[in-house]
C-alpha cells in the first residue's frame, strides 16, 4: 500500500515539476517574443536610426574627368588620383614635432603649418594632390592626425601643345578655360553615391546583392586636333616669332573639306600642367580671343567680292597711279609704284592703290554683304569661350577713305579663325562652314557614342569664281610674288601676305613700328587639304608677312603634308630642297604612328647673287632659288650683303641683308 | 510486477487533458529534438550570417584593392602617354641617340 502512495506522490511532484517547467519555458519564451516585439515593432524607428548611425556610411564614388584625345586617339588631357593632406586637430598632439617632420617633405614652411596644425579645427587642408612620393613619406611618418584622401588631378601629358586651346581645371576639376571649360558639362562625370556599411573600427562592408560601384569615365572627348600637327605648328612658329623677335603670334590650320581645326598654336607657349604659376594673358587663346587688322591679305575677299559682282573682270586693267593715290582728304600709298596692273597682279604684287579703286567701284553695301558672307563681324560659332567677333562697321556709317581702307585690310578687325575659315571657303570652291574643335563623344574605353561636324552653312561664290582666285593666289607663291617663301619644294600653294600695322593704344593712330605679318592660304593649291594662317604679331628685323610669316607656313607645310599622305609632285626636281622620304603609300593618310622628321633643304654649292641696289622685294626674289636664310634689318634698298655676291654658298645659308631708305 | 502487467495503459484510462509519465517522457524528447533542430537551424543561421558579413568584409577589401590598382593603371597610362609626347621624342632622339634629320643624300622618296 506504501508503494502506491510513494508512487503517487512521485507522479505529483513531477507533473507540478513539468508543469512549473513549462511556465517558466512558456514565460521565457513570451518573455522573449515580448521583447522582440517591442524593440522591433514599438521601438523599431529608434533602433533603426541608432544602427544606421553607427553602421551605415555613403560610399562616394567619383567618377573620373572624361579624357581628351586628340584626332588620331592620342591621350591630351587624363585625370590620375592623387593624394590631398589634411589633419584632424583632435587627434594632432604635438603639433610642432608634426610640422617640423613634415614641413620638407611638402615643401612648406614649418611655421605655417605649426599654426595650421595647432587651431584645433576638425579638417584642415594641408596640401592637395601631392606627388606619390610625397604621399608615401607623409604615410611613412606615421603620425597620428594626419590624414590622406584620393582627389583627381588633371594631366596633359603634351604639356604646352595646344595649351591654350586645351585650357584647364580647377583643384575642384571644374573646367575653367578652353576645351575643358567649353565641354564642362560633357567631361565632368556624375558621383555614384551608395549606402555601404562600416563596423566599430571603420572598415568598409558591402553587403548589397550588386556590386560595389567603381571609379570610371562617363565620356570623353576627341578633338580634331592633330596632336603632331599642332606639334609641328609650335616648333615653327616659336622658330618664326624667336628669330624676329616677335611679341606673340598664332598659327590656325583647317580642313577645309570638313572644316575640322586641325592645328591652333599660340605663341608665347602655355602649359596647362602649371597654370596656377601662369597669368590670365599667358592662357588666352589669341586666334579666337584677338583682332586685328588683315592688312592685304584681305585684298582677296575684295577681288573674289568683284568678281563674283561682276564689278570687275580677271583681264581688266587698273592705273596704280604710280604709288599716290588720294581718296577724300588721305593719300593711299602703294610700297612700290606700279602703273597698270592686271587683276591677278593687283594680288601678286598686292597693291592698295588698285584695292582701294576696286572697293569704291564695288560700292560698300556689296561689299559689306560679302565681308559679312565669309564670315567676319560675328563669331565663327567654334565651341570655345571667349572668341570675338572682330570689328566690323556697318556700312552705312562708312565715308568713302573707309571703303577704300577695308579694301586693303584696314578699319577691320578679324581674328586669325575668322580668316582662316574665309580662305577655306574660297579653297573648297566657295562653300563657307562652321569650324569644328570636337568630333567625337567617345565613351570610357574611347569608342565613339556620338559626333559632332562641321556644317556646310552657305555657298557664298560660284566655283568658276573661286578657281580664279585659286589662281592668283597661287602666283603670290610664284617667282615674283610676295609669298615666294611660303610655298615648300614639290609643293604649289596658294594664298596672300599681309602687312599690317598697328594701332599705337595710346595715341590712337598708326604706330610707325608695330606692325602685323600675316600669311595665310591653302595647300596644295589645286587639291586643298591644309588652310592655314600665320600671324606674327610686332615682328622686328623684318616686317613683311611673306619674310616673316610665309616661311613659317613653309615650314609647317613641309612636315604636315607628307605626314598626311601628300607627296611632292612628281615634277619635283632632285635638285630641289625639300622632303624626300615618307613613306611608301601614296595614297590615304600616312604615318599614323610615326612622326617624319625630314624637311631638308638642297645642299647644292652654288655662289650666292649680289643684290646690292636692290629693293628688299627684289632681294628675296634673287636669293629664293638658292634656298638660303636671309636676316634683314633696316628698310629702303639692300645697302649691305654678308656673305657677299659670289661667294660660294650652301643651301640654308644665312644671309644677312641691310637696307637703308636714303639709297 | 504482476499488479504493473495488470495495470491498463495510461491511454486507456488516462483522463482527457492529463498526461502519463511516458507520454510526458516521449513530449520531452520531441520537444528536446526541435529544441536540438532549432538550435541547429539557429547555428547555421548565425554561421551563414557571419559567412555573409565576412564576405561583405572580403567585397569591400577587393574593391579597395581594385580602385588602387585602377590608380595605378591610369597612372602607367599616363606615363605612356607622356612618352609619346613629340618634343620629349625629338628631345630624347637628339640628345641621347644623337640622331638628326637626314641630309638630302640620305633620303630616298619611294613612290
Amino acid at each position: 500500500m506504501d508503494m502506491p502512495k510513494a508512487g503517487n506522490f512521485q507522479d505529483t511532484r513531477y507533473r507540478i515539476c513539468c508543469a512549473f517547467l513549462r511556465i517558466i519555458f512558456v514565460a521565457s519564451f513570451l518573455l522573449i517574443i515580448g521583447k522582440a516585439f517591442h524593440l522591433q515593432v514599438i521601438e523599431h524607428p529608434v533602433w533603426l536610426e541608432r544602427s544606421r548611425a553607427q553602421a551605415e556610411a555613403k560610399l562616394n564614388v567619383s567618377s573620373y574627368r572624361g579624357s581628351i584625345y586628340d584626332n588620331r586617339g592620342r591621350l591630351m588631357a587624363f585625370s590620375v588620383p592623387q593624394a590631398s593632406l589634411f589633419a584632424d586637430g583632435k587627434y594632432m598632439k604635438d603639433p610642432k614635432r608634426v610640422a617640423t617632420r613634415l614641413a620638407p617633405i611638402i615643401g612648406e614652411q614649418a611655421g605655417g603649418l605649426q599654426e595650421k596644425l595647432a587651431s584645433g579645427r576638425r579638417f584642415i587642408w594641408i596640401k592637395r594632390q601631392l606627388t606619390d612620393q610625397q604621399a608615401i613619406a607623409v604615410e611613412n611618418l606615421k603620425e597620428s592626425g594626419l590624414y590622406t584622401i584620393n582627389e583627381y588631378r588633371r594631366f596633359y601629358p603634351f604639356r604646352q601643345v595646344a595649351g591654350q586651346v586645351l585650357g584647364f581645371v580647377g583643384v575642384d576639376g571644374k573646367g575653367l578655360e578652353g576645351v575643358e571649360r567649353a565641354y564642362d558639362a560633357l567631361l565632368a562625370g556624375k558621383d555614384v553615391v551608395k549606402d555601404c556599411l562600416r563596423d566599430g573600427l571603420r572598415r568598409g562592408l558591402w553587403l548589397r546583392s550588386s556590386p560595389p560601384p567603381e571609379p570610371g569615365e562617363d565620356s570623353g572627348l576627341r578633338l580634331t586636333l592633330d596632336a603632331y600637327l599642332q606639334y609641328v605648328s609650335e616648333v615653327e612658329l616659336k622658330k618664326g616669332a624667336a628669330k624676329y623677335n616677335a611679341k606673340a603670334g598664332e598659327v590656325v590650320i583647317v580642313d577645309p573639306r570638313t572644316f575640322e581645326v586641325l592645328a591652333m598654336a599660340n605663341w608665347p607657349f602655355f602649359d596647362p600642367n602649371h597654370s596656377g604659376k601662369k597669368n590670365a594673358d599667358s592662357w588666352r587663346n589669341r586666334a579666337i580671343t584677338d583682332s586685328f587688322e588683315p592688312g592685304s591679305t584681305f585684298k582677296v575677299f575684295l577681288v573674289t567680292a568683284a568678281l563674283e559682282e561682276g564689278a570687275i573682270k580677271t583681264g581688266q586693267k587698273i592705273f596704280c597711279e604710280n604709288g599716290k593715290y588720294r581718296v577724300a582728304r588721305h593719300t593711299i600709298n602703294d610700297v612700290h609704284p606700279y602703273g597698270w596692273l592686271t587683276i591677278p597682279e593687283v594680288i601678286k604684287y598686292s597693291s592698295n592703290i588698285a584695292a582701294s579703286k576696286i572697293a569704291l567701284e564695288l560700292g560698300s553695301e556689296r561689299y559689306s554683304k560679302y565681308i559679312s558672307d565669309f564670315g567676319f563681324g560675328v563669331a565663327s560659332g567654334i565651341s570655345l569661350p571667349g572668341e570675338a567677333k572682330g570689328l566690323v562697321r556697318p556700312w552705312e556709317k562708312w565715308r568713302p577713305m573707309d571703303l577704300a581702307a577695308t579694301g586693303f585690310g584696314q578699319a577691320i578687325g578679324v581674328t586669325a579663325l575668322q580668316l582662316t575659315m574665309a580662305i577655306a571657303a574660297i579653297a573648297n570652291g566657295g562653300v563657307y562652314g562652321q569650324p569644328v574643335i570636337a568630333k567625337e563623344v567617345v565613351d570610357s574605353e574611347g569608342e565613339p557614342v556620338r559626333q559632332f561636324t562641321g556644317t556646310a552653312k552657305r555657298r557664298i561664290i560660284q566655283k568658276r569664281t573661286a578657281e580664279k582666285i585659286r589662281a592668283m593666289m597661287q602666283s603670290v607663291t610664284e617667282e615674283g610674288g610676295t609669298g615666294i617663301q611660303a610655298a615648300p619644294a614639290g609643293y604649289s600653294a596658294a594664298g596672300k601676305t599681309g602687312t599690317a600695322q598697328m594701332l599705337d593704344t595710346e595715341t590712337g593712330r598708326y604706330a610707325s613700328n608695330k606692325f602685323t605679318s600675316i600669311f595665310t592660304g591653302y595647300i596644295p593649291a589645286d587639291d586643298p587639304r591644309l588652310v592655314m594662317t600665320v600671324v606674327i604679331h610686332e615682328p622686328r628685323g623684318a616686317i613683311y608677312g611673306g619674310v616673316v610669316a610665309g616661311p613659317i607656313f613653309r615650314g609647317i607645310a613641309a612636315k604636315a603634308l607628307p605626314y598626311l599622305g601628300v607627296f611632292p609632285s612628281s615634277e619635283y626636281p632632285e635638285s630641289s630642297p625639300g622632303l624626300r622620304l615618307v613613306s611608301g603609300k601614296n595614297d590615304g593618310e600616312a604615318g599614323a604612328s610615326m612622326i617624319p622628321h625630314s624637311v631638308d633643304c638642297n645642299e647644292g654649292s652654288t655662289e650666292v647673287p649680289d643684290v646690292i641696289g636692290l629693293s628688299l622685294k627684289l632681294a628675296l626674289q634673287k636669293l629664293a632659288p638658292f634656298g638660303v636664310q636671309t636676316e634683314i634689318s633696316g628698310s629702303g634698298k639692300v645697302i649691305f650683303q654678308q656673305p657677299p655676291g659670289g661667294t660660294p654658298i650652301k643651301s640654308g645659308t644665312v644671309v644677312e641683308l641691310v637696307l637703308n631708305e636714303s639709297h | 510486477m504482476r499488479e504493473r502487467e495488470k495495470k491498463p495503459s495510461p491511454e486507456v484510462n488516462s483522463v482527457p487533458g492529463s498526461k502519463s509519465p511516458r507520454s510526458m517522457r516521449s513530449w520531452l524528447f520531441y520537444s528536446a529534438l526541435l529544441g536540438v533542430l532549432f538550435m541547429l537551424f539557429a547555428t547555421l543561421n548565425v554561421w551563414l550570417h557571419i559567412q555573409y558579413v565576412q564576405d561583405g568584409y572580403r567585397l569591400a577589401r577587393l574593391q579597395a584593392d581594385h580602385e588602387k590598382l585602377l590608380a595605378v593603371h591610369r597612372k602607367l597610362r599616363l606615363e605612356w602617354s607622356q612618352l609619346r609626347d613629340p618634343s620629349y621624342l625629338e628631345k630624347l632622339g637628339s640628345e641621347k641617340f644623337g640622331l638628326a634629320a637626314p641630309r638630302r643624300d640620305q633620303k630616298v622618296l619611294i613612290r
